[in-house]
């Protein structure tokens, strides 16, 4: 590289050979199991096999070395008033860069090697898909934690140097803590009513089994054969309730660690008026920010069996979020552990900021008694289907036993009771700034959506809703899922909420049949 | 209802769509049919079941010819006005988009090579929402082009990224 090329460039951080060593040096003795297992079936001494072991340890870690010192030396990066550039590649030599008005994702990320080193992974990005000329996002990793921080100040907040130096001041001083919300343990309750409950003791058997099949064939295992062996003697009830008792107790220790591992240290804090910024993580520490202008909204979302428990997940809706990456034990839209609901709905209002805080929620307007009717029907009919389809399945094929039928009759009972509640959980309304909507049974979800970055409308009717008088309204937003629906509101009414939530939007496209007067039926909010 | 209503878009597609959606659909069906009968009638002895099988599959596949297309022409809708972009599509799940001007991305004509035949192309808009675009469906190729250059401009002449 020249001379004139150098000004302001700069490399990663030089610690990256001692964690390039560690990394390597921590994954060894998990893949010299089966080199020992291998040369131990070989009838080698146990010196021979040590000193294969560290042998091959010293050559992983000095090729690593080499690969990373050369990844090193090619890799540059720099900010410059107009953009964020990255050179890099030894063979095919590379020069990206992302225009610094567009980006708006400076993430990071430490694994353990990384904390103990003080080095952070760090993301910049656009937090979009685009596939032009610019790239979307790059990853340096590692940089110094100091010059992390120092990044994801200059690239954020460029605008406000002078607020966050306040802040930081304020902050040295003890005064005002900008924290919205920091961990409590006690939340730690509702970590058992999450999806690791029920699928945490399976997904420990299949790992153990990989593990396992790292060294050999687990079936031909002395181990496992016994045990399989004791556990099919069992009478069949008492299988079943090992099977779910285990399935339950490890899903409950992997909750709870998985909780830990997610949310320790946890501290949702807002930052110099406009950006956010979520830490949080155990073995892995993460580090989230958001501008609020990419804010588009809340959602408070209810699985079921934490709706029981009172808990409730507080999401944000926003441009440009990362997607979740695989293996995560959290999603990347979550802005809080699981809280108890009041809470929930606290956070989420403070964070979109210009929502009174405080005051009792607004009451969403109660949709037709048609949605109900549609919902009651639903849960007869299906069943009373099903129950024809197995009845004649006993009938004729002889491995359907004759009770089937009964038990697909006997879930109309259930299914209404969760059709009463599906209906009880709609609701809108038009509160200040934001289009308010509610809805879903398994996981009900409650959606602000800022009125402002609604960029449409899909209104939505079945045969079924346009002979119940009910209507869909589907608001599109450049954010989350893309889309938030109102679902099942009276016809007339959706058609008003629309055309009130957007003004003007849908107005010249309505037609009032009678006289052209407004809606006056329905109250201002 | 209430008499409160939306009233259907202005404007239908080219009357061309119909021809186009039927030529389509007949070199979909009619290959598969004489396929299906040239294999039947060498490679099984006449079993009247498969027979019969046949001819429901047929009456299935050529019965809605003449009638789904003159449908969609009568169904699908659409209107742009200064401010918004209005399309309607769907019998048994009837659908309505608005996309206001302002938050308009990107708009793009598309035209298959039967559609080039006769002369008509889609017009798709774009908005930041992730969740679909609206389309409309079988325009005159010229009118197409022209409506996409209108919006184009409007859209580029309104601040903002649009999200």
């Amino acid at each position: 590289m020249s001379e004139s090329q150098t000004r302001g460039w700069e490399r990663l951080d030089r610690k990256t050979h001692l964690y390039t060593v560690l990394s390597v040096a921590q994954a060894v003795p998990l893949f010299s199991v089966p080199v020992v297992v291998f040369l131990f079936n070989r009838d080698l001494t146990i010196p021979l096999i040590a000193a294969a072991v560290v042998g091959l340890a010293l050559l992983a870690i000095a090729a690593f070395v080499a690969l990373d010192f050369v990844y090193w030396r090619v890799t540059w990066y720099r900010v410059t008033p107009e953009r964020f550039e990255l050179r890099s590649g030894l063979f095919i030599r590379k020069h990206q860069f992302i225009p610094r008005d567009r980006i708006r994702v400076v993430d990071f990320t430490a694994k353990p090697v990384h904390r103990v080193l003080g080095l952070r992974s760090v993301v910049v990005g656009t937090g979009e898909k685009t596939g032009g000329d610019s790239q979307d996002e790059f990853k340096l990793d590692p940089i110094s934690l100091a010059r992390a921080e120092e990044l994801r100040r200059e690239l954020l907040d460029s605008a406000a140097p002078a607020a966050v130096q306040a802040q930081e001041q304020a902050q040295a001083r003890g005064k005002a803590d900008p924290a919205i919300l920091t961990l409590n343990w006690a939340w730690i309750r509702y970590a058992p009513l999450t999806v690791w409950m029920f699928v945490g003791g399976t997904a420990l058997v299949f790992a153990i089994y990989r593990a396992l099949d790292t060294v050999g064939e687990p079936e031909e295992m002395q181990v496992v054969r016994t045990l399989w062996a004791e556990f099919t003697a069992l009478p069949i009830w008492l299988m079943v309730v090992v099977a779910v008792a285990a399935n339950l107790l490890v899903g409950l220790i992997a909750s709870l660690v998985f909780f830990a591992e997610a949310w320790w240290q946890y501290r949702l804090e807002r930052e110099s008026g406009d950006t956010l910024r979520i830490r949080r993580g155990l073995l892995t520490a993460k580090s989230i920010t958001l501008k609020t202008k990419r804010l588009r909204g809340v959602e408070i979302a209810e699985p079921l069996p934490l709706r029981w428990g009172g808990g409730a997940r507080v999401n944000v809706i926003a441009s440009g979020l990362k997607k979740d990456e695989e293996g995560a034990t959290e999603s990347a839209k979550a802005l809080a552990p699981p809280l108890p609901v009041n809470l929930a709905e606290r956070v989420g209002a403070e964070v979109l900021g210009d929502v009174p805080v405080g005051e009792e929620p607004v009451r969403l307007r109660v949709h037709p008694p048609t949605a109900r009717r549609r919902r009651l029907v639903g849960a007869v009919v299906t069943p009373v289907i099903l129950t024809a389809g197995t009845g004649l399945a006993a009938l004729w094929i002889p491995v359907v036993p004759a009770w089937a039928p009964y038990v697909t009759l006997a879930l109309i009972a259930p299914a209404l009771l969760l059709a009463l509640d599906a209906y009880r959980s709609l609701g809108h309304r038009l509160s200040g700034g934001y289009l308010i909507a509610r809805s879903g049974t398994f996981v009900r979800r409650k959606v602000s959506l800022r009125r402002t970055g609604i960029v449409g409308f899909t209104l939505k009717q079945s045969i079924l809703q346009r002979r119940l008088g009910l209507l869909t309204v589907e608001a599109t937003t450049a954010a989350g899922s893309g889309a938030y629906q109102v679902v099942d509101v009276a016809f007339d009414e959706g058609l008003a909420l629309a055309d009130r939530a957007v003004p003007g939007l849908l107005t010249p496209f309505i037609e009032y049949d009678n006289a052209p007067a407004p809606v006056s039926a329905d109250s201002p909010r | 209802m209430n008499g409160v209503n939306l009233r259907p878009p202005r404007h239908q597609a080219d009357p061309r769509v119909v021809i186009w959606w039927t030529v389509q659909s007949l070199l979909f069906a009619v290959p598969l049919l004489a396929v299906l009968t040239t294999l039947h009638l060498i490679f099984t002895s006449g079993v009247i079941w498969l027979t019969a099988g046949l001819v429901v599959l047929a009456l299935i596949l050529l019965i809605p010819i003449p009638i789904v297309p003159r449908m969609h022409y009568r169904l699908n809708r659409w209107e742009v006005t200064d401010e918004a972009v209005y399309t309607k599509t769907g019998w048994i799940f009837q659908e309505w988009r608005i996309a206001p001007m302002s938050r308009i991305q990107t708009v793009d004509t598309a035209q298959g090579p039967l559609q080039r035949r006769y002369g008509i192309s889609d017009v798709t808009v774009t908005t930041a929402s992730t969740a679909g675009a609206l389309r409309i469906v079988g325009l005159d190729q010229e009118l197409a082009a022209e409506l996409t250059r209108r919006l184009t401009e409007i859209t580029q002449a309104t601040p903002g990224d649009a999200t």
